[in-house]
Order: C-alpha cells, then structure tokens, then sequence
C-alpha cells in the first residue's frame, strides 16, 4: 500500500509538469484556435535559460524569475512576429509553422557551444533534500513541482475570475467577434496569451530540470502534454490539470508493475479509452462552441 | 436639432462582384433617433456593420464627430463612441450576466462609473439584475437581447447602433424596450441607428427614417411623415413576397 502511495506521489509530479505543458497548449487554442506544437521546446528553452542564469551567478529563485519573464517577452515575439501574419491562413500551415518552430528551437540550442549536444543540471538550493510523513517520503524537487503548480493554478484562476485582462480572454475564447465589438484588440490579446503560455512553459522547464536534467530532447515532453490536453477535452484549463496528473499517476504505476515500454504506452492507451468511453474528453465545455 | 453626428456619403460596400451597399448617404443630427427600413436583403444589416467597422466599404466616407471613421476595424470604432448592438448579438455564452456587461465596459477605466451604469442598467432590466451571476447562455431569447443592448450601453456610447432589437421579444418587451432608449435619448443625448422589420414601433419613437431597397437609400425624411405613406407600407411588407398587407401587431 505505502509502496503504491508512493508511486502515485511520483506520477503526481511528474504529471504536474504534463499539466502545465498542456497548460500552454490549451490556452493558445482557447485564445487563438492555434494548436501549438513547439510548446515543449518553449519549455526546454525556458529550462536552458534557467541553466544559463545560474552558471552566470545568478541565485536559484532570480534566475527562474528572470527565466519566465525573459520567455514570456519571447512568446509574446513569437506571436507578433511568426504568428501574427499568418493568422486567417489554413490551419494546416499554421500547425507546420508551429512544428517548424520547434524544431528550429532545438536546432539552434544544439548550435549553441557549450549548450549543444550535452545535459546540463540545474542548481537549487533544495538540492538532494526530501520530505517524510511516516514511511513515504518525497524528494524535494518533487515537491517543488507539485507545491508550484498548485501556486499556479491558483493564481490563474485569480487571474481569470479576477482581472479585466482575464476575463477578455475568457471571453474573446468564446467570442471573438463579441470581443472586438466592445473594442478589445483581439491582436494584443494574443500576444498577451502567447505571453503567457511561454511563461507558464518556463515554468515547467525549470521545475523539471533537477528531476530529468536539461537538454535539447527535454521538449519530446509534448507528446505527453497533448495525450494530457485530450483527455481533458483540449478546450479546457482544469481538463488540462487533471488530464496530466492522471497521465503522470498511469505512467508511474505501469512502468511499476507492468512489463519494460508499457510505460510509454500507457499515455497513449489512456487517451484511447478516453476518446472511447468519453468523446468530449473529461470536463468538456458545460455549453456546446458555437462556431 | 443639433449638427450631425455621423455623416455618411457614396457609402458602397460589395460582396466580391455584389455590391450589397451603393451611393448610400445619411446625415444623423445628435441626439436623434434614426430607423432604418427595408425588406430582408435590402441592405439593412449590411450597413450597421458597414457603420461598426466589420465590413470595410469598396468607398465612400463615413464621418463620425468630425472624424472619418471608414475602414476603421470594430475595436477602433467603439473607442470613437459607437456601439454596436449586432444580429445574432454576440454574447458571451458561458460568462455570466454580470461578466458580460463588464466586458461592456472594456474601453472604459473608470470602476465607480462602471458599477453606476451596471446597477442603472439592472434597474431599467430587472430581469438582469436579478440573473447577475447566472450564464448568459441561459437566458432566454428575449433576456439575451435585452443583456446585448446593456452591454452595448455600458460603453457609453454617443451613437447606439441597433440591428433588430424586438426580435424575439414579446410585444410589451419591446415597447418597454423603445421607451428605454427614448429616455436616454432624452437623459444622455444618446443618438440611435436602428434597423427593424417592425415598422411601426421604430416609427413610433424614431425623429428620422430611412428606406433601404436593393442597397440604396429609396425614401428619407421625418418619421412621422413617413409613416403614414404607401410606400413604407410597401417596403415593410416587401418581405412579404405576394406584397399583400401585413396582419397587424397582435
């Protein structure tokens, strides 16, 4: 039993950075009905630069500060410079693009010398400690995951509920039209969601790096995030959370107690009895989109 | 009545080879209330959102305050001072009644004034008021025009552009709803465009009129001297293909 707890307490972390991936993806999609698929390689870029801050003598808590803000203005580039013009375009192009992005992001890491080919560690003052209840015992970094990503959803349900900003986007996520009749800039909108989706990949990036190290595959994470977007219905935020926190738990357990390679698996399998038993994936939208 | 406030002249606006719009001109004095009429296909909806900025004219001008407005894309038209209350109303679904109107009030920065006109606009729609926290989508069809037009008020508007708003409203619903806009007409200097099937009751509040047919103006003048003429009678009913008098209001 205390072995299982444990396990789940794993797949709850590391399910937690499947979240806020899937996090980034579902709000782009909400706001600008782009399905980005760089948003793993945001994180990764958003780890390396955590990497980069730190080696340049920066404390822990600056420097994954300075990481999000710094993504945060790039995202908010991406979106004015690369996405902007193509905006209207088929959604087939805009998904090459955002493919294309991602590759070209991991291309120019690798290019970078002393960045390249190697994996790097990620300094924290939290380094090798852990919490213990009883018999269970949590790995700080562990903790810093789950404990940051509860922080945030916190303060992006604040954010939503509770501020001019996030209420228009909420609404331009149902209304675009709507939104531009009451005079907001639906092309500011997106840099600011855009903005925001880099930060929170940042987010993620660095929290992940003590646990799986920093290198230029760590954006393959994506293909868990989307698994983690689906089964939450890829429309909804809480959907998101959950969707990643079960794929994290799924994964944990499989790789514990079924044979080697069901762990990559797994995801998948979950989002087929998913897409199977529940369509709309689990928290589908209470309204039916109007189109 | 004062200057114009919104001058239109040789408006066209086309559909690829169609010209839905042609030679359209207008002059709105402030503080007026102007109904446009017009069979369906007439033009009528073509120029509200020719005039709120999301169909952009093959030519002419638009002068709104003293300002050419033509071209201007919608979220630069509202900040002007014109709201657009549109067909199929544009709500947002799954906010509630209260988010919506906020999101009203987007273009505006002052919160006290803001709860002013929100608990003034749940005092003229009671109904509102007291579904403030319920989605919008619930509401009924009639509810959900009525939360369209507060929204639109809520920006505070020197010109209320209206498509259609006794639609789906009960009969005694949308005479209260007349004599709303009437009272800010009078209390705020509101001036309003209003495009409506229902001939006699734009007329009966409307100063000015103006008759759509095939994408031009046909007829302007006073209201109340058109509204007794045969032809307004004529266009009213001509979406009514065999042109035979209209049952009357029930």
């Amino acid at each position: 039993m205390i072995e299982f707890v444990q396990l789940v307490l794993g797949g709850v972390a590391v399910g937690c950075v499947y979240a806020l991936v899937a996090l980034g993806i579902v709000l782009v999609y909400k706001a600008t009905e782009t399905v980005n698929f760089a948003q793993g390689e945001l994180m990764m870029l958003g780890a390396f630069l955590a990497v980069a801050l730190t080696s340049a003598g920066l404390p822990y808590w600056a420097a994954f500060a300075a990481a999000v803000v710094l993504m945060a203005l790039a995202g908010a580039a991406l979106e004015r410079v690369v996405l902007r013009p193509v905006l209207g375009r088929p959604q087939f192009a805009i998904v090459m693009l955002t493919l294309g992005i991602g590759l070209m992001a991991r291309g120019l890491v690798a290019a970078v010398p002393e960045w390249g080919a190697q994996t790097h560690s990620l300094e924290t003052p939290f380094a090798g400690a852990s919490l213990h209840a009883g018999e269970l015992t949590l790995s700080a970094d562990h903790a810093m995951v789950i404990a940051t990503t509860a922080v945030l959803c916190g303060a992006l349900t604040l954010f939503f509920h509770g501020t001019r900003l996030g209420l228009a986007m909420r609404a331009a996520s149902q209304n675009q039209l709507g939104a531009c009749y009451m005079g907001v800039s639906l092309a500011r909108l997106h840099s600011a969601v855009w903005a925001l989706s880099a930060a929170i990949a940042a987010i993620a990036g660095v929290l992940l790096a003590p646990i799986t190290f920093v290198h230029t595959n760590m954006g393959l994470i994506g293909l868990k995030a989307f698994p983690a977007a689906v089964i939450g219905g890829f429309g909804s935020l809480p959907g998101a959370l959950a969707g990643g926190i079960v794929l994290g738990v799924v994964e944990s357990a499989a790789g514990f107690y079924l044979p080697e390679g069901a762990k990559d698996v797994a995801a998948w399998v979950v989002v087929l009895l998913v897409l199977m038993l529940r369509p709309a994936g689990m928290f589908a939208d209470a309204a039916p989109r109007r189109v | 009545m004062a200057e114009a406030i919104l001058s239109v002249a040789g408006l066209e606006v086309r559909y690829g080879a169609l010209a839905a719009l042609s030679a359209v001109g207008l002059e709105l004095p402030e503080g007026a209330i102007l109904a446009v009429l017009g069979a369906n296909g007439a033009g009528k909806t073509t120029l509200l959102r020719a005039l709120a900025g999301v169909l952009v004219p093959a030519r002419g001008t638009v002068v709104f305050r003293g300002r050419s407005i033509a071209g201007l894309p919608p979220e630069r038209i509202v900040r002007a001072g014109i709201s657009h209350v549109p067909e199929g109303r544009e709500l947002f679904p799954l906010l509630s009644v209260r988010e919506n109107l906020l999101m009203g009030a987007w273009i505006r920065r002052d919160a006290a004034g803001i709860e002013r006109d929100l608990a003034r606009l749940c005092s003229e729609f009671p109904v509102l008021g007291e579904r403030a926290r319920q989605p919008a989508g619930r509401l009924s069809g009639g509810e959900q025009q009525m939360l369209a037009i507060a929204r639109a008020l809520m920006a505070r508007p020197r010109l209320l552009l209206m498509d259609e708003p006794s639609l789906g409203l009960a009969p005694r619903l949308a005479r209260e709803l007349f004599r709303m806009i009437d009272r800010r007409r009078r209390e705020d200097g509101l001036t309003v465009l209003v495009v409506e099937q229902n001939a006699r009751l734009a007329l009966g509040i409307a100063d000015l009129a103006c008759v759509l047919a095939g994408g031009r103006v046909v007829a302007q003048g006073p209201a109340r001297s058109l509204l007794g003429e045969e032809f307004i009678r004529g266009f009213r009913l001509g979406d009514n293909p065999a042109g035979r008098t209209q049952a009357p209001e029930p």
